[in-house]
């Protein structure tokens, strides 16, 4: 799994996944490895979900751990550029109420 | 109608194989793409219930993922020679809660329109999944 990342003002950064990339049980550690990562060393991430062709329930579980980790620390997630696949699992679980979604990196750096 | 069946065996990836697999074969019989997708994920959290629960993730394990492609729904079985698995009433996790876990049933209950768990003979369980298509020109 290739993810990116990039520093920003504010103790924020931008996480963006460089290749297509489908999240599922196979690659569950990783992303979470990097996801605690993520809330270790910022307080304000946006991840770019802009390459990511396929979610299942194992990566949601990551992103909930990552959006509770920001929130008890006083940080905040935001999702950016969410495809069809990803926006299935989050309307259907209802988490899609849940976590700030943006339609580009742009506009969740300005929010 | 068309049907086609493929035995899985080995490790995690092979959930992947499985997703790919009936992903590739519902294309090819002219589902549309968002039942496709529901197809997709639905297998995917079924096979990867089976690695972690049936086989207790113990590799390799094995099951036989069995497709019928109707003019109106589409029918699938997944077979697995594991400990037998037997999901109580699955509800709607509470998006407040923040779970980490408890979704993967959900999502396969919300994305078909039939869902059985049967105790298959002499080990194992048979999952029937079968979700109605869409009436197209």
């Amino acid at each position: 799994m290739q993810v990116e990342t990039r520093e920003l003002e504010n103790q924020g950064a931008v996480l963006t996944f460089a290749a297509p990339t489908a999240l599922d049980a196979t690659n569950g550690d990783d992303l979470r490895e990097r996801f605690q990562a993520a809330s270790a060393a910022y307080d304000r991430v946006i991840v770019d979900c802009s390459a990511v062709t396929f979610m299942d329930s194992s990566a949601l579980g990551a992103f909930v751990t990552l959006h509770r980790r920001l929130i008890e620390k006083g940080g905040v997630l935001r999702l950016a550029a969410v495809g069809p696949s990803v926006t299935m699992v989050l309307q259907m679980t209802r988490l899609d109420r849940v976590f700030a979604i943006y339609q580009s990196v742009a506009e969740a750096e300005q929010a | 109608m068309a049907a086609a069946q493929r035995r899985f065996e080995g490790g995690l990836e092979q959930t992947v194989a499985a997703r790919d697999w009936i992903g590739a074969l519902l294309a090819a019989h002219g589902v549309v793409g968002d039942e496709v997708d529901a197809f997709r994920l639905a297998v995917t959290e079924a096979a990867t219930n089976i690695f972690r629960h049936a086989y207790a993730g113990k590799i390799p394990a094995a099951f036989e993922l069995r497709v019928e492609v109707e003019m109106e729904a589409v029918i699938t079985h997944i077979l697995d020679e594991g400990q037998t698995f037997a999901p109580g009433e699955v509800r709607a996790p509470d998006p407040e809660a923040l779970a980490e876990g408890g979704y993967g049933l959900f999502l396969i209950h919300s994305l078909m329109d039939e869902v059985s768990f049967t105790p298959a003979t002499p080990r194992g369980t048979v999952l029937r999944m079968k979700k109605h298509r869409r009436p197209h020109a």
